[in-house]
């Protein structure tokens, strides 16, 4: 580790081509869809600077903008007492609800500040973090089946500025930290009615926080909170091209945000648990749904804890909670524990709603206006539709012998999907009803009951196989609730039916690989959904069938609405990979950290993707 | 396609093992405290490795990189286990290592930092450093029989002269 330069560099690579459907009701579309993207990334070192950048050739990406050049560049020294950032900035104070800069290019997100970082220690007690940069993202107008994830409708910057501080070890093992945050960003919306020209919106922000941690031998707790003060210059209403409505806008708003963990772990059992409780904007859900984005909310550089358990097994992750980080409470409590030398266990639960429910209100004149309804409880959320309640209980049982690795979970979770509701003031014409107001409702909720499990095994020679099957029933509920209250009183004294139709669904996924450690594995992919939401059916046309698909199809096995693949990867040396996929990949959400992109899927589709470090 | 490659892994196979030393690199351990590579490695070599408690195949590793700390722990050998998990669960990070009962040195990256540097691609990811800070071996994925492959690096290092080791 001398003076000499010293040099790294890191390569991935990823090609496809296939078509992708656009399923409709009534007809389907397919279009061509290729990508080509790669990267280049060099770290090179001298004593104690560093110098990283990352290269970007795509045109286009799977998700995300074409670019070619210089994408990422940062210099960075590390002093024994001091150490600094110029460049391209990642990184978070406290669990984010301030800051929180971070990418995953499969989602197509990028926090990262454009700036300086410097931290300095001036006492052993003490470090300060002096931030100030800039941040630049787009936004889509929507996600779903249809919607390009590759055009970005609206671009949108922030200017960040950050000072923090942090008292080390005040008690031992208390740790206490401060922070303040200036803000300006710069976000586009629709100017002009049914024109597609863009005007941009400043909003300023100023947000202090306070973090405080305390950890022993077997405990850990953390708590952060943040508030944040903002103002829209220059606005009072905007419009809505998919309403055709105009809509206005708060100038002033503020909103803070809680959270708190704590764990517990004695030896060979451990318990953690997580609070959050954040609102910082609730807008009513016709501006969520019609505006291109809420220009209210915290910042692009905000990042707080989901506060759920976030699983990687396909098909749970294709089905996540749609956090919303600026108005979101709940709590997630997660158990596990080592029974005995093979087996170990989890057991987590999470619940969330949102603070705000909104009702259309219909007056004696027949006038129409959104009605909010707060919820107050901090950290404990509510069951009532109108808030989209969400739970979820998980549990996981991983069994370990010798060569033998065996994981299953069973899932169960409910979440409301969609809700609206309309209050008439007076619910008929009749003496009883002419009393009453009439609260007509309407709910989607999504129930689902998921199996992953993950079968591996290792063979004499290095050999393996893993075997990966789910299984997932859906049971969509969609609801109305009529109930009928007595002008005057605040709870309803008469309940109509209530009438629900439920419309299940069910989905697999087996995958199965065989391979040699550490040279290749190849393997085989089936996905399969009962019915697909849109109501079309997929894979029906004997024509547009792929070879594969033609395989099977001829040994008369059903094709319809399945996806199957085969694929291969191969490692050229110990840390480069070659993978090779061919077959069709059903779209869907892909989410990270509470961000959710919808990834179109890609039918006949050759890919290939190479990862290399040196 | 073929010849390009052809041509790609014959540049891949040259280039592998050309650029060996590891950055200036701080971690910062489980217990709050940080602490630099290079002084890591005047104990012993090293044995880098990225996680995350949603990297089921990462999870599948840890039981062996414990067992090469079992092993090799007194000849100075140790093993780095530098977690990757975001805010969404680097809460349960403390509570699943205690439960599991292992005795890793845990560092916690929540940014990326250092695994940017070393530019990780896919995880797991394993640098095998010796006291020189030269990387003597890097690994990404596993499957099992990788351990073995593992094993036999950590082994011949650890059993090599003290000057390389």
């Amino acid at each position: 580790m001398g003076q000499e330069s010293q040099f790294s560099i890191g390569i991935s690579s990823f090609y496809g081509e296939g078509v992708t459907p656009i399923l409709q009701f009534g007809q389907s579309h397919y279009y061509d869809y290729k990508y080509s993207e790669h990267f280049l990334d060099v770290t090179g070192w001298r004593g104690d600077w560093t110098l990283w950048t990352s290269l970007e050739f795509s045109s286009p990406p799977r998700i995300g903008t074409s670019f070619a050049g210089l994408r990422k560049l940062r210099i960075s020294r590390e002093g024994s007492s001091y150490s600094f950032m110029v460049g391209d900035l990642y990184g978070q104070i406290g669990r984010g609800l301030g800051l929180n800069l971070w990418e995953n290019q499969a989602i197509d997100w990028d926090s990262s500040l454009r700036g300086v970082w410097i931290r300095a220690r001036p006492r052993d007690m003490l470090q300060v973090d002096i931030v100030a940069g800039k941040a630049g993202g787009g936004r889509h107008l929507g996600a779903g089946p249809g919607i390009d994830p590759r055009i970005r409708d609206f671009e949108e910057d922030e200017t960040v500025a950050l000072l923090s501080g942090r008292m080390e070890q005040l008690m031992p093992g208390v740790n206490l930290g401060a922070y303040l945050m200036l803000m300006n960003g710069n976000r586009q919306w629709f100017s002009v009615r049914r024109g597609e020209d863009l005007d941009t919106v400043k909003v300023s922000s100023f947000k202090p926080g306070f973090i405080a941690e305390m950890s022993g031998n077997n405990f850990d707790l953390f708590f952060e909170t943040a508030f944040r003060s903002n103002t829209i210059k220059n606005v009072d209403s905007l419009y809505s091209v998919t309403a055709y409505k105009w809509y206005r806008y708060d100038s002033k708003q503020s909103g803070r945000g809680l959270y708190f963990s704590g764990s517990y772990f004695p030896g060979q059992w451990g318990v953690t648990v997580e609070l959050k409780d954040y609102l910082f904007d609730t807008s009513s859900p016709e501006k969520r749904v019609h505006l291109p984005f809420r220009l209210g909310r915290s910042s692009l550089v905000y990042g707080p804890p989901s506060g759920f358990r976030e699983h990687t097994s396909t098909l749970l992750s294709r089905t996540p909670h749609i956090m919303d980080p600026e108005d979101e409470l709940g709590f997630q409590i997660e158990f596990n524990s080592q029974v005995n030398d093979n087996l170990f266990l989890i057991v987590n639960y999470a619940r969330s709603s949102r603070h705000t429910a909104f009702v259309n209100e219909v007056d004696e004149q027949y006038n129409s206006t959104l009605r909010k309804k707060d919820h107050t409880q901090v950290f404990v959320p509510t069951t009532d539709n109108g808030f989209y309640p969400f739970h979820e209980g998980y549990a996981e049982v991983n069994y370990r012998y010798d060569q033998l690795m065996f994981t299953t979970g069973l899932s169960q979770s409910s979440e409301v999907m969609l809700y609206s509701a309309l209050n008439v003031y007076k619910a008929g014409s009749s003496g009883w009803e002419s009393e009453r107001s009439k609260l007509t409702e309407f709910f989607e909720r999504r129930n689902l009951i998921s199996i992953p499990s993950e079968l591996t095994l290792g063979l004499p020679r290095g050999f393996n196989i893993t075997l990966d099957v789910e299984h997932q029933w859906e049971a969509l509920e969609l609801g109305t609730q009529v109930s009928y209250t007595l002008h005057g009183e605040n709870r309803p004294d008469s309940l109509e039916a209530v009438n629900v139709d439920v419309v299940p669904y069910y989905y697999r996924y087996v995958a199965l690989n065989i391979g040699k450690a550490s040279l290749f594995s190849v393997g085989f992919l089936f996905d399969h959904a009962s019915r697909i939401k849109t109501g079309n059916f997929f894979n029906t046309d004997p024509e547009e069938d792929n070879w594969l698909e033609e395989v099977l199809r001829r040994n008369e096995v059903d094709v319809t609405n399945k996806w199957f693949g085969i694929q291969g990867s191969f490692y050229i040396t110990s840390s480069t990979v070659l993978s090779l996929f061919y077959g069709s990949i059903q779209g869907g959400l892909k989410c990270d950290s509470g961000v959710c992109v919808y990834v179109p899927g890609i039918d006949d589709a050759f890919t290939l993707a190479l990862t290399a470090n040196f | 396609m073929k010849r390009f490659l052809a041509s790609l892994i014959l540049f891949l196979s040259v280039l592998n093992g050309q650029f060996g030393i590891a950055p200036p690199l701080k971690f910062k351990l489980m217990n709050g405290q940080s602490v630099l590579l290079k002084d890591l490695i005047q104990q012993g070599p090293i044995l880098i490795d990225y996680w995350a408690l949603w990297c089921s195949p990462c999870l599948k590793e840890m039981p062996h990189l414990d067992k090469l700390q079992d092993e090799f722990g007194d000849e100075g050998f140790r093993v780095l286990a530098v977690n990757l998990d975001t805010e969404r669960s680097v809460s349960k990070v403390k509570s699943y290592i205690r439960s599991k009962g292992y005795d890793l040195e845990v560092a916690l990256d929540p940014a990326q930092e250092t695994y940017r540097m070393l530019n990780g691609k896919a995880m797991p990811y394993s640098l095998l450093v010796d006291r020189t800070g030269k990387i003597i071996y890097r690994h990404s994925g596993y499957a099992p029989g990788d351990e073995k492959v593992l094993w036999q690096k950590v082994e011949a290092l650890v059993h090599a002269s003290p000057d390389n080791s």
